[in-house]
């Protein structure tokens, strides 16, 4: 059928039958979004940037006078990172075109990323300070917080891969949205490292 | 089947005619002209600024404006130049130049595409809606903290700007990552990254810069925005915020942005130049090396802007360097263009012109900016009419001639009309003339110490006369800029059609039809060299392209994807149909952004909660666009 | 000493109000200030503006001057010499390697000469004088101009729209506004409008003064700037800077605001609450200086 498509001649390339769509990483979408992830990385740079430039220019005096502890932002981070883990399992799925897997995978992925969320705003809960108390509490919040609403968006992309994958539009050839999905929440978990450090470690470190 | 191929793919790839098309078209060539008219159209309200600006400075002590007034119109004037002009402009080109010069059917994401041009359209909107309250934005395109929090500037004014950049950032960050993956994926077989023309050198290089330098003035509004809107403390020196911090995140982003805005414009000259000259540019990779360079150490000279707020010394002489070498690869590209006119036969069209033009004024901007580089000599002269001088050597100079001369040489591919080349020469030399005597003499009313952003200036300073020779010129640009327009009203008014290829040009957006039919090229070419179109006499018995075989893809509305270096066939792509979602969705985003203006938290939430529905219906899988590993599907 | 100086500048400043009159003849001497027919740098009176004008005089502007003629006699041969009527046949040469980088050496050259003179008056612009190291002046390669060491700190305070002086080693601290139309003409005829202010700054001749710039921490960021000393620096909230000079001739030297404040309203001469600006004057051996 191949010959169909051209009108003339043989073809300038070696003939070979080409796939159609866009299986796997081939599809344009893959591309997209590590344009998006680029952008975001940067805006996060950016984020932290404006933290550090507080901190060397305060010498330190713009902590608070209780530093961020590890009780729960540690098994937080725990979880995040399970979630990544979980949702790897279910891409395998989507490879090996199991719907069980897949759909397991994402299933305990948004469920990890509720708890994440969970325990976020009850630490944020706990904080003696606000949004507008100090120049310390503008940055805590605005960074975790924009953390936050990526862990949402992430959740939300997964919970729609859910429904696709349960309505049956992946199997073993296409499923390029799952793999899209699963490196933006592979992001967001990897955000939330350099947040943590920045956030939770480096005021001990000084 | 009976029909020919080229009825087929107009069928499959033509937009419905109506109001439907009009707002659901992903054409690129359709959203590209969008782009053109559009910012000129922001290009002519920033110049009317401009000219009553002008008028109130012509002599001293004039009271044409009030001080606020005059405050608004030169920050509405630089925010429309700089982000509403300048760099839509150059997207215009691109859009509808990158799928025709790479030998594609359309943009990677053509739905992004439409949507990118939308969401511009509404945020300027959005931006210059200000006015309609009176409240537009008065603190200068820069904006600086703390005079634009709430404290200094209690109106709505410096909100319209805040969101209002939050906004277009969008439409400018996704347009850029369109440009990138369309040159890694859409190119036509055989064009390997050594065939790419600088255009798109130029623009996949800047959407690079954007995607890295465009978060931090986001970041940077939104943090202003909450200092204004919920009492944070970024800024706010009174509780212990950072002043500063405002002009690092403001610079990070501003500085690659001038780079950004001229960038795409130099690569436009790099490439109609030659062939006005016969011959292909000299040093094909030096230009593109020193359009890489300059991009990447575009984000390490942002201090230059700050050499006045106190720096220690090391941060002084850092930048001051970094700001002296970034002059090396600009004059590497321009020994190249000159190299090009005097190894070639140069045609003196219009377009000719401007881009010599643009070769005079870059220097002279260039030359200008080195003195700024020096610290000593930028002390006396930030903030003074020397660097409103240099702008706009920089950004007239580069972007508007490359930009006009652009429009004279891609105008018979973007209409299928030739501009008329007598009126062009008149346009031509009083743009030039008038643009010449209203900058020129500016740089010495910056030596003799008249700050910028004045509304007036006292009598008898000798500053009257530099002020009055300025007005005239630029009302003699204006009339340069009527001019072209005048001519473009001629050029569509005639029914003359212009040839597909009238320059004798080499690359593949000549070889379709002027202006190109829907799906670009019926056969998708196969190129062996950078000269598709000249190989006899350059690479004669070496190359040989094929332009009258190829790809037919006529299954559907269908793409070729190509490897990323070497450009050999990868994937055929179904490309998406028209749709209205793009639409729809900046709409919804419109809605929330003044609701986030007018502080209506649950109006933004019904927005937000829109816009969600909206990327439902956009990104929901079609069944009809299943994906297939091998192409038997017949 | 310096306590001294400082007692004798408190009398001197009230001098300065009224002796007004008196000001006006000092302006036609030395003009503080662009005037008419000028088509450079306002004239330097301190060793750092020496530098400054001597280096935009003749490196920088020998250079960029030359590199825009170059460039612009370069394309003018061409566009005559090799049009196409004058030359049919386009060369086909794509690349010259010797051409090429020589093309890229020079512009390093070029910037070299530009950067060592750049970098050394910077240095000089940068560093308070302790009285033995040497500055430049008006010879930026081999200059060795002696200043003293630093005798009188003065502490300027940017405010919404007016300047406040401390001289930090004595107790005098003041302020200084721009004067609306109406009192200027009443009070200091003879002085520009929309810079003169009613107390000027007044500090000694051949004195070498160190300034700290700073702005309210309420306030917005302004910008000390008085062309004559070559000085510009912006005043921060919540940041000190620091610059200096020594001025050797007396007069009434002028200073606009030039920080990327709201200076549409700031210099509106109908504003109420004055304006930023600078000057520095002369009176009885003493240099006022203004403010900014």
């Amino acid at each position: 059928m191949d010959d169909a498509r051209l009108r003339t001649g043989e073809e300038p390339f070696p003939s070979r039958a080409l796939p159609i769509g866009s299986p796997g990483r081939k599809s344009s979408g893959w591309y997209g979004m590590m344009m998006l992830i680029t952008t975001e990385a940067s805006l996060f740079v950016y984020l932290l940037f404006s933290y550090f430039y507080f901190a060397i220019w305060s010498g330190g005096s713009f902590l608070p006078s209780e530093l961020p502890k590890f009780n729960l932002s540690a098994p937080d981070t725990a979880i995040l990172l399970l979630s990544s883990v979980v949702v790897w399992w279910g891409e395998k799925g989507a490879r090996k075109g199991s719907h069980t897997q897949l759909s397991l995978g994402l299933l305990a992925g948004i469920v990890l990323g509720t708890i994440f969320v969970g325990v976020q705003i009850m630490e944020w809960a706990d904080k003696p300070y606000q949004l507008n108390t100090s120049s310390y509490s503008s940055l805590y919040f605005i960074i975790t917080g924009f953390h936050m609403v990526h862990v949402v968006v992430g959740m939300l992309i997964l919970l729609a891969l859910l429904v696709w994958s349960l309505l049956g539009y992946f199997d073993r050839q296409r499923h390029a949205p799952v793999v899209i999905g699963a490196i933006y929440w592979h992001f967001v978990d990897a955000v939330w490292i350099a947040v943590f450090f920045t956030i939770y470690v480096s005021p001990h470190l000084g | 089947m009976t029909r020919s191929l080229p009825d087929r793919l107009r069928v499959l790839w033509e937009t419905v005619p109506g109001f439907y098309g009009w707002i659901a078209s992903v054409d690129h060539k359709s959203i590209g002209i969008r782009y053109l008219v559009t910012s000129f159209i922001f290009l002519l309200l920033g110049g009317l600024e401009a000219l009553v600006m002008r008028i109130q400075l012509a002599q001293p002590g004039e009271h044409l404006l009030t001080p606020e007034q005059y405050n608004q119109l030169f920050s509405m004037h630089g925010i429309t130049m700089i982000f509403l002009y300048a760099l839509p402009v150059l997207s215009g080109f691109s859009n509808f130049l990158f799928p025709l010069v790479l030998g594609a059917r359309d943009m990677a994401f053509p739905r992004l595409n439409a949507f990118s041009y939308w969401v511009y359209l509404a945020s300027g909107l959005f931006m210059y809606a200000s006015f309609l309250v009176g409240a537009a934005p008065d603190d200068g395109w820069f904006n600086y903290a703390p005079n634009s929090l709430r404290t200094f500037s209690p109106g709505p004014n410096m909100d319209f700007y805040a969101l209002g950049m939050i906004f277009l950032g969008i439409s400018t960050t996704v347009g850029a990552a369109n440009f990138v993956v369309t040159v890694m994926r859409m190119r036509a077989p055989g064009m390997s990254i050594a065939r790419l023309p600088i255009l798109v050198w130029g623009t996949t290089t800047v959407s690079a810069g954007i995607l890295f330098s465009v978060p931090a003035v986001s970041l940077a509004f939104f943090m202003l925005w909450l200092d204004r809107s919920f009492g944070t403390h970024f800024f706010d020196a009174r509780s212990s915020g950072q002043p500063m911090l405002w002009q690092h995140l403001f610079w990070i982003f501003a500085h690659p942005w001038v780079y950004i805005i001229v960038l795409p414009a130099m690569g436009l000259v790099s490439d109609a130049l030659p062939i006005l000259c016969r011959r292909p540019i000299v040093g094909y990779a030096l230009v593109v090396l020193a359009t890489i360079l300059t991009m990447v150490l575009g984000f390490g000279v942002w201090v230059h802007h700050m050499f006045a707020t106190g720096l220690p010394m090391v941060a002084s002489s850092f930048f001051s360097g970094a700001s002296f070498i970034i002059t090396i690869p600009s004059a590497v590209a321009t020994f190249a263009w000159v190299a090009t006119i005097w190894t070639g036969r140069p045609v003196f069209t219009t377009a000719f012109l401007y881009f010599a033009g643009f070769i005079v004024m870059f220097v002279i901007g260039g030359v200008s900016g080195v003195v700024t580089a020096a610290v000593p000599a930028d002390l006396q002269l930030t903030d003074t009419y020397f660097v409103v001088a240099h702008i706009h050597y920089v950004l007239i100079g580069i972007n508007l001639f490359g930009v006009l001369g652009a429009f004279y040489f891609w105008f018979p591919k973007l209409f299928g009309r030739l501009l008329d080349e007598r009126l062009g020469r008149w346009n031509f030399w009083i743009t030039f003339i008038g643009f010449n005597i209203a900058f020129l003499p500016m740089h010495l009313t910056g030596l003799m110490g008249m700050p910028r952003r004045i509304y007036t200036y006292p009598n008898d300073f000798g500053l009257g006369l530099v002020n009055m020779i300025t007005t005239v010129g630029s009302f003699l640009l204006a009339i340069g800029i009527l001019l072209f327009m005048i001519n473009i009203w001629i050029s569509l008014r005639n029914n003359t059609q212009a040839p597909d290829n009238p320059w004798g040009a080499p690359t593949l957006e000549w070889v379709t039809s002027s202006p190109p039919p829907p799906y670009n090229f019926a056969l998708i070419p196969a190129v062996a060299s950078r000269h598709p179109l000249w190989e006899e006499q350059l690479h004669a018995g070496v190359s040989h392209s094929v332009l009258d075989r190829g790809f037919v893809l006529d299954h559907g509305k269908e793409a070729l994807a190509t490897t990323i270096l070497d450009a050999e066939p990868d994937v055929i792509l179904k490309m998406p149909e028209d749709t209205p979602w793009p639409f729809i969705l900046t709409l919804a985003m419109s809605a929330g952004f003044t609701a986030m203006l007018i502080q209506s938290w649950w109006g933004t939430g019904m927005a937000g909660l829109a816009i969600l529905v909206c990327l439902g219906f956009w990104l929901w899988p079609k069944r009809s666009m299943v994906q297939i590993a091998s192409a038997d599907h017949g | 000493m310096t306590g001294q100086f400082l007692k004798r500048l408190g009398a001197v400043t009230a001098t300065a109000l009224a002796l007004s009159p008196a000001m006006a003849l000092a302006d036609e001497w030395v003009a503080g200030h662009p005037v008419d027919g000028q088509w450079h740098f306002q004239r330097s009176v301190t060793p750092i503006m020496d530098a400054i004008t001597s280096f935009h005089d003749g490196v920088l502007m020998w250079t960029v001057s030359l590199i825009v003629l170059l460039v612009l006699a370069l394309l003018i041969i061409v566009m005559v010499r090799f049009n196409s009527k004058a030359n049919p046949v386009p060369s086909k040469t794509t690349h010259n390697t010797a051409l090429e980088i020589a093309w890229t050496v020079l512009p390093v050259l070029v910037l070299f000469i530009i950067a060592v003179p750049s970098f050394g008056v910077l240095t000089d612009q940068l560093t308070i004088p302790d009285g033995v190291r040497k500055y430049l002046g008006g010879d930026i390669l081999f200059g060795q101009v002696e200043v003293p060491a630093a005798a009188l700190t003065i502490k300027a305070t940017g405010q919404q729209w007016y300047w406040n002086y401390d001289y930090v080693d004595d107790d005098i601290s003041f302020d200084s506004n721009i004067m609306g139309d109406a009192e200027r003409e009443e009070k200091k005829p003879g002085q520009p409008r929309l810079l003169a202010v009613d107390n000027e700054l007044v500090v000694p001749v051949d004195t070498t003064v160190r300034m700290q710039i700073t702005s309210d921490p309420s306030g917005v960021i302004h910008a000390f700037a008085v062309p004559s000393f070559g000085i510009k620096i912006d005043a921060v909230p919540g940041r000190l800077n620091e610059t200096w000079f020594n001025a050797r001739e007396t007069g009434i030297f002028y200073g606009q605001c030039s920080g990327p404040v709201r200076q549409g309203s700031c210099l509106h001469a109908d504003c109420g609450a004055g304006g930023d600006q600078g000057r520095i004057q002369d009176l009885d051996g003493g240099v006022q200086g203004g403010r900014l």
